[in-house]
């Protein structure tokens, strides 16, 4: 069984006018399932499609309707999962009035850690976000990226096997989204689970192992990465150049017929320069659910 | 259940933010103000001046209780905090009591410092009054003001919390509690005058009783007059009862602000 | 820069508008200067504000009184009803704040010799000060009442009541003790002013007091035996003795006897009762004064 298992959420918003007339009712999950393993799972979908409030429901900050939400095979609303796990919340804020090094004496504090172990765990986390030497500063003089790189290592402070991300690398400049990144492919590595939102497709596609996609509610597609890019290949772009010619010349070739083709050519004499699968990005691929659900709706 | 790490970082924060110093200051300038009135009138100075400096540190304080507990707890749900709180393994309701506790000892320290001011404030112009007959200040007598005080603080601390969880607008918990206190404070003067009264009926009567066992009694932390008058006796009966009263209550207050926030969507 | 200083003059350009509203807007031609302020409008609208709202209304009507006084009301003294007001005001303030003095003070040693002709108004003083005597224990508060009974209200025997009761108090001048006496042998009332002296001659312990009590005393024991023989000498010739003379002519005293203060006993023919020119004061060579 999967660290995360989510199944079959389904959750409607009300909106309720001041006076409680005129109930207003939105689906906003309408039966998500899946499973998250020790890996990488990338959670992409376009803004308003349900991400989100998946997040929080799994986070147990709204109910569902229905549906079943287990962490290390317990229910999300025994606080004991918490323990093993690490959240940063979309756009995340903390009091600007107090020091890097007292939000971590916070975290520090909930989790029991003595203190003769903080400032070596302290000084452990902020080097692996680059924010050695400013945790004596109150919040309010960092940037903003500089306060998401805090509040991410200070998820990290309990070691948590499990990490829920929302949106972690939006408003981040490239080094910052380097930085994050790359923790969250050595977490993988020490065998943890990581579970993040993302509308930037790149970096989605470039570290998980697996994606789900969710419009409108529903999860369209749920595979690894290296799966899709396989199903949705078209062919392959070949370039060749004639022996004793100058000018290279690109052929396009179905998925069935590359080996035909290259033993043709080989036994013509070309010289191939290079052979690049066609396929769909990500993004095109969620570009395209997200057209194929406005026709359906 | 553990509040305290929550109940810690909302004192480091709320001793940090600019209302502290704002209101202290602003209790220094009251006392001033007071200093002033007093040359006003004819008599007592140090009676009248005494007066308005109590009820200026009595209010101050109220306020500083309602802004502190309203806006630190809205800010948090408004401001995301609160979804970085409750990813770690701590319940709704340690939040809520971290919440209160934390605004609690803010409270705390803030009526410390209220005490030293006002006190020595107090002790200034009665030591420079021209009197004929002098008027003594006993500081025991404000250091119990004070307790009670600090009391009602954080009583209204609760209230506070409830109605930054209850509300969906800042400025709408925040009247609702002020509003609360004042009719807190209103409710024996109500009392003592609908009951004695010919012209109100029966059933107004009954009502009137029934909100006046019910609704919180914010005059009973009300003791300037025991500061004031050294002829007033109070018993320590007193002291123990509002101090017992107040703790229940409380408690109250927070159950029910714990349940409300146990339901609440963030 | 060029806006604000066009938002300055359109400013500037409003002055003479609103002046010109402000002159004539309606206004209430409020001839009365001393408003009446209900208790429970008062307390109502100072929510944890009884004392200050009780010293602001004081402050006001020492404002008021000040005005009295320097004739600000355009050459007017306030009327009877205007005191009324203000000592209803004191009423007000005092049950707003039990343990205030001030406005007592003020009540009793000033507005009585302002409102003297109207005894209603003077009871009802002597009435709010006696209920602020209850809280605060001040021999003054009896003090006055027993003044107006006295001086105002020609009450005698409750003026000397309620001096008796100030003199008794804490703080009070010894001389008061002497006062109470005095005033009940002026009232006619020898016996009772006998009894008090008794009385606080056991009491007193300071010397010069006692002294001072000894001496009068000695003085109304012979007022009241005196008094004896204008009564025998009267029904013995059914008329009132032209002078103390005649009591020892007709042999019921032996001698008319000497005043410790150094006066003269007399007969005073309206009521033909014994007094002394001393008026129970010590006499300086030959002055007696009242």
């Amino acid at each position: 069984m999967g660290v995360l298992v989510v199944n079959n959420l389904r959750k409607t918003f009300k909106k309720n006018s001041l006076l409680g007339f005129k109930k207003e009712e939105k689906k906003v999950l309408k039966g998500i399932s899946f499973e998250v393993f020790e890996e990488i799972f990338g959670f992409i979908g376009p803004n308003g499609a349900g991400k989100t409030t998946t997040i929080k429901v799994i986070m147990d900050f709204v109910k569902p309707d229905s549906g079943e939400i287990l962490i290390f095979g317990k229910p999300n609303s025994d606080i004991s999962v918490k323990q093993n796990l690490g959240f940063l919340p979309e756009r995340p804020y903390i009091y600007g009035s107090i020091t890097g090094k007292e939000y971590l004496d916070f975290c520090a504090d909930v989790y029991g850690i003595p203190y003769y172990e903080r400032k070596r765990k302290f000084a452990e986390l902020l080097e692996l976000v680059n924010l050695t030497g400013v945790e004596e500063q109150p919040i309010s003089s960092y940037s903003k990226g500089m306060v998401q790189r805090l509040l991410f290592a200070s998820t990290l402070i309990n070691d948590p096997d499990l990490l829920i991300l929302d949106e972690p690398m939006s408003g981040l400049d490239p080094v910052g989204r380097n930085i994050i990144a790359s923790v969250m492919k050595m977490l993988k590595e020490k065998g943890k689970a990581v579970f993040y939102s993302s509308h930037i497709i790149q970096d989605v596609e470039r570290l998980s192992d697996r994606v789900a996609i969710i419009v409108d509610g529903k999860i369209k597609l749920l595979d690894s990465v290296a799966n899709i890019v396989q199903e949705f290949l078209r062919g392959y772009v070949i370039t060749v150049r004639k022996r004793g010619s100058s000018s290279l010349e690109v052929l396009k070739v179905g998925v069935d017929e590359l080996w035909q083709l290259l033993e043709r050519l080989k036994s013509e004499g070309y010289e191939i320069i290079s052979v690049e699968p066609d396929r769909l990005s990500l993004e095109e691929i969620l570009v395209s659910y997200i057209q194929e659900n406005r026709r359906a709706g | 259940m553990n509040p305290f790490p929550v109940a810690k970082i909302t004192f480091k924060e709320l001793l940090k933010e600019k209302s502290f110093i704002g209101l202290l200051t602003l209790e220094v300038f009251l006392l001033f103000v007071s200093k002033l009135i007093s040359n006003v009138v004819a008599g007592d100075t140090v009676k009248v001046a005494m007066d308005f400096a109590l009820s200026f540190f009595f209010f101050t304080v109220a306020l500083y209780s309602v802004f502190v507990s309203v806006g630190s707890t809205f800010r948090d749900v408004s401001d995301r905090v609160v979804y970085l709180i409750l990813s770690k393994p701590l319940k709704r309701s340690d939040y809520v009591l971290g919440k209160f506790l934390g605004c609690a000892v803010a409270v705390a320290i803030f009526v410390f410092f209220s005490f030293f001011i006002v006190t020595s404030g107090i002790l200034v112009i009665s030591g420079t009054a021209n009197l004929y007959v002098p008027h003594v200040v006993v500081v025991e007598r404000v250091f119990l003001l004070s307790l009670l005080v600090f009391l009602m603080g954080v009583f209204l601390s609760a209230f506070g919390v409830l109605f930054a969880i209850l509300f969906t607008s800042q400025v709408l918990a925040l009247i609702s509690a002020i509003f609360l206190f004042l009719a807190g404070l209103e409710l024996s003067p109500v009392k003592e005058l609908v009951v004695s009264s010919k012209y109100v009926s029966p059933v107004n009567k009954l009502i009137v009783q029934i909100a006046y066992y019910l609704f919180p009694n914010f005059s009973l932390f009300d003791v300037k007059d025991y500061v004031v008058h050294l002829a007033v006796k109070v018993s320590p009966l007193f002291f123990a009862s509002v101090f017992i009263y107040s703790l229940i209550y409380t408690s109250a207050v927070l159950l029910v602000a714990t349940y409300l926030f146990d339901r609440r969507e963030l | 820069m060029k806006r604000l200083l066009v938002a300055f003059l359109l400013v500037v350009v409003s002055i003479p508008f609103m002046l010109k509203a402000d002159k004539s807007k309606p206004r209430v031609n409020e001839v009365a200067p001393v408003l009446p302020y209900s208790y429970s409008q008062v307390l109502l609208s100072s929510p944890g504000l009884r004392s200050p709202a009780a010293d602001l209304l004081f402050m006001n009507l020492c404002y008021l009184t000040g005005n009295d006084v320097f004739n600000r009301w355009k050459e007017r003294k306030f009327t009877e009803e205007e005191w009324k007001r203000l000592i209803e005001n004191v009423e007000v303030i005092e049950k707003l704040d039990p343990y205030y003095f001030d406005p007592l003070y003020y009540l009793g040693s000033y507005v009585p010799w302002k409102v003297e002709k109207n005894r209603e108004l003077l009871l009802k003083i002597n009435s709010i000060l006696l209920h602020g005597n209850q809280m605060i224990k001040d021999w003054r508060l009896p003090f006055f009442v027993g003044f107006n009974y006295f001086y105002f209200l020609n009450d005698k025997v409750k003026g000397a009541k309620y001096l008796k009761i100030a003199s008794q108090m804490k703080g009070a001048p010894f001389y008061l003790k002497l006062l109470v006496p005095r005033l009940y042998a002026e009232s006619g009332k020898i016996d009772l002013a006998i009894a008090v002296t008794y009385e606080e001659l056991k009491r007193t312990e300071e010397g010069a007091v006692k002294k001072e009590l000894k001496r009068r005393l000695k003085a109304l024991l012979a007022i009241k035996e005196l008094d004896r023989a204008i009564r025998i000498y009267r029904n013995r010739f059914g008329k009132c003795p032209s002078s103390l003379q005649d009591l020892v002519k007709s042999g019921i005293i032996r001698a008319i006897p000497e005043d410790p203060y150094g006066g003269k006993f007399y007969i005073e023919k309206k009521n033909c009762t014994v007094w002394t020119t001393s008026n129970l004061r010590p006499v300086k060579k030959s002055t007696s004064s009242r």
